[in-house]
């Protein structure tokens, strides 16, 4: 599984990274939007991890963008502080995988996010 | 003999008076003294009789036969030589006789006329005594008239409504049978009172089919207008009621018209009519007086009430500070004085301002006054208090400072619960992979203690935003103790220096209410128990919780051991704005917020000092449902 992770909070960031890697994931990083849409191009992730809230252009804003630019991903994980509260419809942003802050164990959410892409791999093959 | 005989002087006399003189020798029964020699003749008025010789045995059998001595017998004897001197003594007698009789039927006679007199004058006196009685009935009669009357006018004062002069009215004619029913009927209704029962119509009620008289305009009627034509008026009020109405008696200016429907001869009909015309002054003026009073009643009461429904003090009180008048919200104790009343006091405010505007206040109630001079026709002068209750200002405003206050924390809360969590989440993750990435175990256990660390920060935080989400005010059912435990977290920079002792005993005891709430009322009393030991040299600061099942209740104890409350200020310990602690270190409105939560809940909080030293919150609270 090829991983981009975007978030400005290098804590958190960091933690994903680590424990993507562990899991023996390929995973790249950026602290913001526009690094990491520089990224998903060069790169082409499969799985996008976004914070939603960052400095400069949010998440949200980072794909809409991408999606312009003809990016693409295979699925898409949105993490963020905030609960439910944000209303992401109106934005055609897509399926995607809504994870909140504060993480009860970085495990349990990484094998979220695994189980959630073999589901979406396995209905799209 | 008889010659001589009838020389006699008196025998004369006594032939002259009627009288007559026999001569004979003897006495048979023809010549009884009873019958004369001629019968033709009247009965002589005397006789004598002369006997030629004297015949004891005769003589016996003749004054036998005189039925009576007296009536002018005399017997005498031819031989008697005294004879004329016995002539003369027997003419002296006959004439003393004479007399005698003559005067017996002169008193006879005057006797007669006596009694007739006397009869006379007893039919007079009869007469008289007649005519003295029958004035002594007429004047009584009269006296009771006119007591009825009087007893009429003092009915009619102490009347308070129309329907009931109405029946004071009915009342009076009670002697009279004849009157059957009595109208009354002034500018706005007509009253009918028959037998016990009283009618009532208004005028705007009347159904215009009512056939109206000449003269009687049911509109007019309706403006208050009342027509003053008596006849009409008996025409009208015999229409309205379809019988007989008479008489009519139109009084005070044709506002009030009294009828009578009644069956009576013509004499007692002229004395109802009387009685009507005695009774009419009396009853207009108290008619009117009614009137009067139910408007002045009326529009006093409407003032009465405003004032009342006024949530704010209100009194008259003259110069010397003696109550006038008040509203109700006033009246807080008894007596005579403004002072007394309002404030319990047994003197005159220092800070009162009669007169003039400020703060007026006692220990406990604080009111800003505003009184102004009121000059009555009288020369008096008084003053109307107006009083503002300053406490009722204070709640308002602290309501409103504290609505403030936890909507700026649960702003803050929520901000940084997100600055805070970001890296908390971070650290989180962090520790928890280097715990199963390395294999060292004194690096393994310090990435414990730090994840352990940060989840606890991360629960305080959900705790704080949660907390402070006062707008959240939503009834839940929850139990008590756990409620307690869960908000002990947020207090532990008040336990620093505190030892914490805690028995909770109220195991599955639950509660209806907001939750946050009572953890911010929770909140308050341990901070302040801790804030009441933070002085120097104080024993060591000690805090016990403490919550236990009664009856339905719930009592829960926040107990310090610091130097107790003054009775002074634990009556305004609830008071907003009130408090003892330094400037900066507290607003004075956690124990008015403690209590109007608790409030809310039908739960009451107060505080004592304990007998140990130091003092104690005691919250009582509702629980809901059973125990589990």
């Amino acid at each position: 599984m090829k991983v981009l992770v975007v978030d400005d909070e290098s804590l958190v960031r960091r933690a994903l990274v680590r424990a993507l890697e562990y899991r023996g994931h390929l995973v790249y990083q950026a602290s913001d939007a526009q690094s990491g849409l520089e990224i998903w191009k060069a790169e082409s992730p499969q799985v996008l991890v976004v914070d939603v809230l960052m400095p400069g252009k949010t998440g949200p804003e980072m794909i809409l963008q991408g999606k312009r630019e003809n990016l693409s991903y295979q699925m898409l994980v949105f993490i963020s502080a905030f609960t439910g509260t944000e209303d992401f419809s109106e934005q055609h942003l897509g399926r995607f995988l809504f994870l909140t802050k504060p993480f009860e164990d970085i495990f349990s959410v990484v094998a979220r996010i695994e189980s959630e892409f073999l589901r979406q791999s396995g209905s799209s093959a | 003999m008889f010659a001589a005989l009838k020389k006699t002087t008196c025998l004369h006399s006594l032939v002259d008076d009627g009288g007559e003189l026999v001569l004979t020798d003897h006495l048979d029964e023809s010549e009884s003294p009873g019958k004369t020699t001629t019968q033709a003749r009247p009965q002589p008025l005397h006789r004598i009789l002369i006997f030629s010789h004297w015949d004891s045995v005769q003589m016996g059998k003749l004054y036998r036969q005189v039925p009576e001595a007296s009536s002018g017998f005399l017997l005498l004897s031819q031989v008697d030589e005294q004879l004329p001197a016995l002539i003369d003594q027997w003419n002296q007698k006959l004439l003393e006789d004479e007399v005698r009789k003559k005067t017996l039927r002169n008193t006879s006679q005057n006797l007669k006329e006596l009694e007739l007199l006397n009869s006379d004058l007893e039919s007079m006196v009869k007469e008289r005594t007649k005519h003295l009685r029958q004035s002594k009935e007429e004047e009584d009669l009269r006296s009771q008239k006119f007591r009825d009357l009087i007893q009429f006018i003092l009915e009619l004062s102490r009347a308070v409504s129309e329907d009931e002069i109405v029946r004071i009215f009915r009342r009076s004619f009670k002697s009279f049978l004849g009157v059957h029913s009595i109208f009354l009927s002034t500018d706005q209704k007509i009253t009918l009172f028959e037998g016990s029962e009283l009618r009532t119509r208004s005028w705007s009620k009347l159904q215009s089919s009512t056939s109206l008289t000449e003269g009687v305009s049911l509109d007019s009627l309706r403006q208050g207008i009342l027509p003053d034509v008596r006849q009409d008026w008996t025409r009208f009020l015999a229409e309205i009621f379809q019988r007989p109405v008479l008489p009519v008696l139109v009084a005070g200016n044709g506002v009030f018209i009294f009828g009578l429907e009644m069956d009576l001869e013509k004499v007692q009909i002229e004395e109802v009519r009387n009685s009507l015309e005695q009774k009419s002054n009396p009853l207009v003026a108290a008619l009117s007086r009614v009137r009067d009073e139910i408007s002045i009643e009326s529009s006093a009461q409407l003032w009465e009430k405003t004032f009342d429904s006024l949530s704010d003090p209100i009194a008259i009180v003259s110069s010397d500070y003696s109550l006038i008048r008040a509203n109700e919200n006033f009246r807080r104790h008894g007596g005579k004085k403004c002072y007394e009343i309002l404030f319990n006091r047994n003197s005159p405010c220092e800070s009162c301002h009669l007169g003039g505007a400020g703060e007026v206040h006692s220990e406990l109630l604080s009111f800003q006054m505003g009184s102004y001079p009121l000059h009555l026709q009288s020369g008096q002068r008084h003053f109307v208090n107006v009083y503002r209750d300053q406490k009722l200002d204070q709640e308002l405003e602290a309501n409103w400072v504290l609505t403030q206050k936890m909507s700026a924390l649960g702003r803050l809360a929520g901000n940084l619960s997100h600055e805070l969590n970001n890296p908390l989440s971070g650290l989180r993750a962090l520790a928890q992979y280097w715990i199963r990435q390395t294999d060292r175990d004194s690096l393994k256990s310090d990435f414990k203690e730090i994840e352990s660390a940060t989840e606890r920060s991360q629960n305080l935080i959900r705790k704080l935003v949660r907390f402070s989400q006062s707008s959240a005010t939503e009834d839940v059912v929850f139990l008590w103790d756990q409620m307690v435990q869960d908000t002990l977290p947020l207090l532990k920079s008040s336990f620093r220096r505190s030892r914490l002792e805690i028995n909770l005993r109220a195991q599955g005891a639950r509660v209806k209410a907001d939750e946050v709430l009572f953890q911010q009322v929770i909140y308050n009393l341990i901070k302040n128990a801790a804030q009441a030991q933070e002085i120097p040299g104080a024993r060591e600061a000690w805090i016990g919780l403490e919550s236990r099942v009664r009856g339905q209740r719930i009592e829960f104890h926040v107990m310090d051991r610091g130097p107790g409350i003054s009775p002074e200020i634990q009556r305004m310990l609830f008071r907003p704005f009130v408090t003892t602690k330094e400037p900066g270190l507290g607003t004075g409105l956690g124990l008015f917020f403690v209590q109007q939560v608790v409030r809310r809940y039908g739960g009451s909080v107060r505080f004592q000092n304990r007998l140990e030293g130091g003092g104690e919150f005691i919250l009582d609270i509702p629980l809901v449902g059973d125990l589990s």
